[in-house]
């Protein structure tokens, strides 16, 4: 039950959070298979937090068995070349 | 090891005669066994409930997963009733509520978000305290196949204690309808977590789990700070043991049979591929 990386949530799902004051922020997903392999980025999900971020990365990308996956805040990836991309605002 | 073990007991009671398929009252660790077993079952159907109704995309994602975490925990828990002399089948799909062992907090349908989260603290809290403590005893199942429902049940224990915290935090309504549902199902869950009869003294010396003192002190380590966050002080709670169905392992009364239905898989019998 996994979703790629890019886009936002819908129109729908942002007024439900401005209702419940749930405000989340983007984290970036990354995984490898096996111990040898390469980390690659796999998606991204929305948290409110790190704790939740790691629960929801888990659950939301379980179809692979995975050796290791970590999270990153969107918002901590620094692009060394590019302008535009979902991580373009922390230049 | 054979008191606490099979159907050493004689079916009493109306409920055994009039239920085509259900076995006989069971032994003590057949109790056990059935108790966690049907908790987590009911535990996996009420989180299924919120699968489309949680604050966001990722919660149901979670709750969908984590609902089937618990089938498929109650699925091996069922299995292992058959070393008991049990048929797990006929277990799983022939009983009527009224034979059903889960704990009475999940009775009924959440009914809101707050109790789904505080449900995720006190009672799949109590479920994995109860198990942890069944791995380490010396049922030769329990302890081969618990250990991985448990690193399952990590991310249960994570997602639990991060939304009760951030429920709690924003103070209002959320949080006093939190601090409501755990002061709910905390006598209750309680009561089933730390059954004060024979059968479970007969469970803890013959399987060798803990007994009641260590399991409180460490439900008391594993959820008393996050329910501190609400201002519940776990050691002022008394487990509710009026009505004791010391057959059920709990108190009185049955989870609602529309739920049952969807546990026994009633509308899909037709499918049934064995």
């Amino acid at each position: 039950m996994s979703r790629g990386g890019g886009g936002s949530a819908g129109g729908t799902e942002a007024d439900r959070r401005a209702r419940t004051g749930l405000h989340e922020g983007v984290y970036e997903v990354f995984a490898r298979k096996r111990r040898g392999d390469p980390l690659r980025h796999i998606g991204y999900i929305d948290a409110p937090g790190d704790e939740l971020a790691r629960v929801y990365a888990w659950k939301t990308y379980d179809e692979e068995n995975w050796f290791e996956m970590c999270v990153v805040p969107r918002g901590a990836i620094i692009p060394v070349n590019r302008s535009d991309g979902p991580w373009a605002r922390n230049r | 090891m054979t008191a606490a073990r099979g159907n050493s007991r004689p079916a009493t009671g109306d409920r055994s005669a009039d239920a085509p398929g259900v076995p006989p009252a069971p032994g003590p660790l057949a109790r056990h066994i059935l108790s966690l077993a049907d908790t987590k079952r009911l535990l996996g159907i009420r989180y299924s409930d919120w699968l489309l109704g949680s604050p966001s995309i990722e919660t149901g994602i979670a709750a969908s997963s984590m609902a089937q975490d618990e089938w498929g925990h109650a699925r091996l828990l069922y299995s292992m009733l058959k070393r008991l002399g049990f048929d797990p089948v006929a277990v799983e799909q022939d009983r009527p509520a009224e034979r059903y062992y889960s704990a009475p907090a999940l009775d009924d349908p959440f009914p809101d978000w707050a109790a789904f989260v505080a449900a995720t603290v006190v009672v799949d809290g109590a479920l994995a305290v109860a198990l942890e403590s069944f791995s380490h005893g010396n049922f030769a199942l329990a302890r081969s196949r618990v250990p991985k429902m448990l690193a399952e049940e990590e991310y249960h224990r994570q997602f639990g204690a991060a939304w009760f915290a951030r429920l709690a935090g924003a103070g209002g309504e959320g949080a006093a309808h939190l601090e409501a549902a755990a002061r709910a199902m905390l006598p209750t869950t309680l009561a089933w977590l730390l059954p004060d009869d024979p059968a479970y003294e007969a469970v803890v010396a013959e399987c060798d789990i803990w007994e009641a003192g260590r399991v409180r002190a460490r439900f008391r380590e594993r959820v008393g700070a996050v329910l501190a966050g609400v201002g519940v002080r776990l050691e002022e709670i008394s487990p509710a043991r009026a009505g004791w169905d010391p057959e059920r392992r709990r108190g009185p009364g049955a989870p609602g049979e529309e739920a049952v239905e969807r546990a026994r898989g009633d509308r899909n019998r037709a499918l049934f591929v064995e």
